[in-house]
């Protein structure tokens, strides 16, 4: 059975994951990135490769930032990779803070950041009182103090209902993939893990919806965000026309939406360990080619001097940076190969 | 492969998709909704059959999803588009609302071509056939009353199948005519929303708002259509519409409401592209907050082109595309990966009274090379006539 992760991608998702980096996933109109997202975070979840070891390893509890795309493109895209979001929502390892559940008007909607768990039917998912950035910042703290699975308090009103969504996440995931791990192996997560991963999708939305939002209050934020996380993961839009006026010398050029932007951007990517840029075809479309992803190597290169200096730079130095076709099928699975072969 | 059992089926991609087979006894119930041939998931048509057969594999518009049509121009094909959605929404009994727009727009809706007429031109073919030639012109009274009676009996062997819940290929996308107009009928829900014209405010929270409560109001089966035409052009819409604060987080809004009721509607607009092109920031992030991305660019020589054409009695057979139709994005396929992705991302469109016709966009012979052309057809023809004599 291969492994949800492509081949080629694994040693540098893995890399993505060592503690205080920074990864930036852009992407263009064309080839959105919903299925690197959902890689990388299975990665942080249970490691890269697909065995069994690695799923009591690794494993930090993984905060989920949508703005943009509905949990349920994520449940249907994360249940043909092998990843249960419900179960692992329901068993808190993925907290999942929705942000497109904050415009309705309903009634419902006015509990604010607060944890909609009442109705067992729903899914214990963060609702963002608004997508201003200082009720976003309220909710990841929120998140990031409430007790994780490992606290007696919640543990003992978690017990009985993780143990049913083990029950349920083996036999639901004996009949669709073998492979997902089950929530059994959730419990013997440690809680010293510590510090989850936090991924956020869709952070430069803000900056172009709310004008009010300076580009250095948004750096600001996710820089205090960096260092309360194990590894921080961003998904941005790289578009030509977002990112235009960086190339043109006069200042003035672009409108205030485009030049924050590309500063925006620009400046993530100098933060960066690992950017995975997608893009479509230079050369048009084709039928079994969804786009073209390249990994290069972000401004951030301070961890390569870290304490255990030695096989980590040799580690390191192994990845260089490389651009390979990909191809995303109707089944959920991705190949990634490199042109020619 | 030769070892493979040949009676059992492929069902691995199907099954993988649990979300749309979990209740498909529900979705089936949606008026106007069924399920698309790929992966089962909800879909509804867009009241444009080519267009339908544009969505990657699915044959209609999945539920939840928007589609954007950008024009250049001065002209109004996009338009077309949204009044043969709005349309089939009507007749498929979908709550349509529209943004932005007086009244009398309803009353300029595309009439359907009747399923009636549709039927009756066999029936009548097959009449023709039983009776002796010779017996046509005497027999022309009798046979229209047998084909009167023939129509009449059509409808009622239709309906129990209509009824067993079997939606009909038929009702899934009627054609309209541009020339008729539409018939409402009697249940038919459309609502205009306005725009707030106060400039110190967002012009979309009122049609939020709407929006919102008549989801929340509606029935569980019912389907929501929201048609948004010429977003952003300064006709209808205030200045400030087109700051991003106002129209990104309106259809940041949609999104949302999208996720609140999943499966239960979709959306269309337009955007005029000469008033907000491509390469600006702003539509890029329009377009990245919509499902699908569709460009037309029509041709500027084509208003000439079909005013001699069409006098012709061979306009019909093959109509020259008047304009080119682009696809940026395309709904499911994208951003999903469930769809039939083509290698075309450049088609040719035809908007003529009855239909408006996506095609494939093939250049022209060269413009020299057209006597060539006329020397080869007369050629063409009298080989015919020699062999059929």
């Amino acid at each position: 059975m291969p492994s949800s992760i492509p081949a080629p991608l694994a040693a540098y998702i893995a890399d993505c994951l060592t503690p205080d980096s920074q990864t930036l996933v852009t992407s263009v109109l064309s080839t959105p990135a919903p299925w690197l997202c959902l890689r990388l975070l299975y990665a942080g979840l249970y490691g890269v490769e697909d065995s069994a070891r690695h799923t009591e390893q690794t494993g930090h509890e993984v905060i989920f930032v949508s703005l943009l795309r509905p949990l349920s493109l994520w449940t249907e895209m994360g249940k043909k990779m092998g990843l249960d979001l419900p179960s692992l929502l329901k068993s808190r390892r993925v907290r999942y803070i929705d942000g497109l559940a904050g415009g309705t008007t309903s009634s419902t909607m006015s509990t604010g950041s607060a944890t909609a768990e009442s109705d067992p039917q729903q899914l214990p998912t963060t609702r963002l009182k608004s997508m201003a950035l200082k009720d976003i910042r309220d909710a990841l703290d929120g998140v990031l103090k409430t007790p994780s699975i490992s606290t007696p308090s919640t543990g003992s009103s978690a017990t009985p209902l993780s143990s049913s969504t083990s029950t349920t996440g083996s036999a639901r995931g004996g009949a669709l993939t073998p492979r997902i791990p089950t929530a059994a192996a959730t419990r013997s997560f440690s809680p010293a893990a510590g510090r989850p991963t936090i991924y956020i999708d869709g952070i430069d939305f803000l900056l172009a919806s709310q004008p009010a939002i300076s580009t250095v209050e948004l750096q600001s934020f996710l820089a205090t965000l960096r260092s309360k996380c194990h590894a921080l993961m961003l998904a941005c839009q790289a578009d030509s026309p977002l990112l235009h006026s960086s190339s043109t010398t006069s200042p003035d050029a672009g409108t205030p939406l485009e030049r924050n932007h590309a500063h925006f951007i620009t400046s993530l990517a100098h933060s960066t360990r690992w950017l995975f840029q997608l893009r479509g075809l230079d050369t048009g479309s084709a039928n079994d080619i969804s786009g073209v992803i390249r990994v290069s190597r972000g401004g951030d290169d301070s961890i390569e001097f870290g304490p255990n200096e030695g096989q980590d730079k040799n580690h390191v130095q192994d990845l260089v940076d490389a651009e390979w076709l990909y191809q995303l099928k109707g089944d959920g699975s991705v190949r990634v190969w490199a042109r020619g072969e | 492969m030769s070892f493979r059992k040949r009676n059992v089926g492929l069902t691995g991609s199907a099954r993988a998709d649990g979300m749309p087979q979990t209740n498909p006894r529900e979705r089936v119930q949606l008026p106007g909704v069924r399920p698309s041939p790929l992966d089962g998931r909800p879909t509804t048509s867009t009241g444009t059959a080519s267009l339908d057969a544009l969505l990657a594999g699915h044959s209609g518009l999945a539920l939840g999803s928007s589609i954007l049509i950008e024009e250049s121009g001065t002209t109004d094909y996009a338009g077309a588009l949204l009044r043969f959605f709005a349309a089939e929404g009507l007749l498929q009994g979908q709550h349509v609302h529209v943004v932005g727009l007086p009244e009398h727009w309803a009353r300029e809706l595309p009439g359907a071509v009747g399923e009636s007429e549709k039927k009756e031109k066999p029936v009548e073919t097959k009449e023709k056939m039983k009776i002796a030639w010779r017996y046509e012109s005497l027999g022309q009274f009798g046979a229209s009353t047998n084909t009167r009676e023939r129509r009449q009996s059509l409808p009622a062997q239709e309906a129990p199948s209509l009824a067993s819940g079997q939606a009909s290929p038929v009702a899934f996308c009627h054609t309209f005519d541009l020339t008729k107009r539409l018939v409402h009928p009697a249940s038919s829900r459309m609502d205009f929303v306005q725009l707030a014209m106060n400039p110190t405010q967002s012009p979309f929270t009122p049609v939020l708002e709407h929006l919102g409560n008549s989801l929340s109001r509606s029935a569980p089966n019912t389907v929501h259509r929201i048609i948004i035409p010429s977003l952003l052009s300064p006709a209808l819409y205030p200045p400030q519409s087109s700051q991003p604060q106002y129209i990104l987080q309106f259809l940041h809004g949609i999104h949302s409401l999208f996720a609140a009721y999943p499966d239960r509607m979709t959306a269309i607009m337009s955007l005029p592209l000469s008033l907000y092109p491509r390469s600006s920031g702003l539509v890029r992030w329009m377009e990245l907050l919509s499902d699908a991305v569709l460009e037309l660019s029509p041709f500027p020589h084509s208003a000439d082109g079909d005013a001699q054409l069409s006098r012709g009695p061979t306009a019909t057979a093959d109509e020259p595309p008047q304009g080119l139709l682009q696809v940026h994005r395309l709904p499911i396929l994208h951003d999903r990966g469930s769809g039939t992705g083509t290698s075309e991302t450049d088609w040719t469109f035809t908007l003529s009274r009855r239909k408006f016709t996506i095609k494939p966009f093939n250049l022209p012979p060269i413009e020299g090379d057209t006597e060539a052309q006329q020397a080869s057809g007369p050629d063409h023809n009298g080989k015919k006539s020699d062999l059929e004599f």
